[in-house]
């Protein structure tokens, strides 16, 4: 009845979303204490009587969000790259299941939702830092830092996608040549078709 | 229709859940030290040294010197602010020179005085929205 695509695209944008206020949170709360800076809380707000102070505050906090986000990019990238199950190196797999360790092997409808979920974070939050430094509200730094960030991150993953696409039209022209089907499957699989 | 209302709901819960580090980026903010209103947040008065200025050819002699930061209104693209000067300062003798920084003027602001018996007037001009709701400093010297 309901799509299983925005259950889990659902379900792994939870995490990081709560990560990002958390990180702004705490990122205001940390700077404010460290810099020993005046302000008044009204209502929930945090208000700054200094507008070099805001922007300065503004700044290294939404540095705080963005760090969080490249944590998250660094993760799936690192996990699209190495522990992919399409394209994992094999004595690395048979390691990992050996430490039973299977579980960081991710299978590409994972990854792909994973990696959607963080890209838009980290686009949006770019887009939330070039709209601030437009307004004069943060320093242009952190705009063009994540932009240059955000643009390697999606790079790296649309490499992996690339990968994949190849991968999957190898297997195609195998099949054309052999006339048998290919399947792929994982260690764990094999080791119970073993069993 | 059924599967459309639930997938859309879903793509709304994820829009929302999308949209809630954003919220993150309102819990900092800041209040203007000066009001965004037409009025004066600072008058500086300097009593010149008038022997220091003056010579023998009976040129104007600098008395007073006042100095004001002006927070123009947006609102309107001409501002006067009333009554600027004290009443001891206004009598048929004085003369007064109103002035302010180059950026300004280069801002397209211009500033000058109406000059009454019982008042001096400081008018301001911008045709720029932008340049409207600057603080200008302001400088008015007393001649004499």
């Amino acid at each position: 009845m309901v799509s299983k695509t925005l259950i889990k695209l659902i379900d792994y944008a939870i995490f990081p979303a709560v990560l990002l206020v958390a990180a702004k949170i705490i990122g205001i709360v940390f700077l404010l204490n460290y810099f020993k800076v005046d302000y008044t809380v009204d209502s929930y707000q945090i208000v700054l009587s200094n507008i070099p102070n805001f922007v300065a505050i503004n700044t290294y906090s939404s540095l705080f969000v963005f760090l969080s986000v490249i944590a998250g990019l660094i993760w799936v990238t690192v996990k699209a790259h190495l522990f992919h199950d399409t394209h994992i190196n094999p004595i690395l797999s048979s390691r990992l299941f050996s430490m039973k360790m299977e579980e960081v092997i991710h299978s590409s409808e994972v990854l792909y939702a994973q990696s959607f979920v963080w890209l838009s974070f980290a686009w949006l939050t770019t887009i939330m830092f070039g709209i601030h430094y437009f307004f004069n509200l943060s320093e242009g730094w952190l705009f063009y830092l994540a932009i240059g960030l955000s643009t390697l991150a999606t790079a790296l993953l649309v490499m992996d996608i690339e990968k994949e696409i190849n991968y999957d039209a190898r297997s195609v022209k195998n099949d054309d040549d052999s006339g048998f089907k290919t399947k792929v499957i994982s260690f764990g699989q094999l080791r119970k078709e073993w069993d | 229709m059924k599967r459309v209302i639930y997938n859309t709901g879903l793509v709304l819960v994820l829009m929302a859940v999308f949209a809630l580090p954003l919220m993150g980026f309102g819990f900092v903010s800041y209040q203007e030290e000066t009001p965004e209103v037409l009025g004066l947040s600072t008058v500086k008065s300097t009593n010149v040294n008038a022997s220091a200025v003056s010579n023998s050819n009976k040129a104007p002699e600098v008395v007073e010197q006042f100095e004001y930061e002006v927070v123009l209104s947006r609102d309107s693209s001409q501002q006067t602010l009333y009554d600027v000067m004290p009443a001891a300062y206004l009598n048929s003798q004085n003369k007064f020179i109103v002035f302010i920084p180059q950026e300004f003027k280069d801002k397209g602001i211009s500033v000058s005085l109406d000059q009454s018996d019982d008042s001096l007037d400081l008018n301001f001009a911008s045709d720029s929205e932008l340049t409207r709701s600057l603080t200008i400093p302001a400088t008015i010297l007393v001649l004499n």
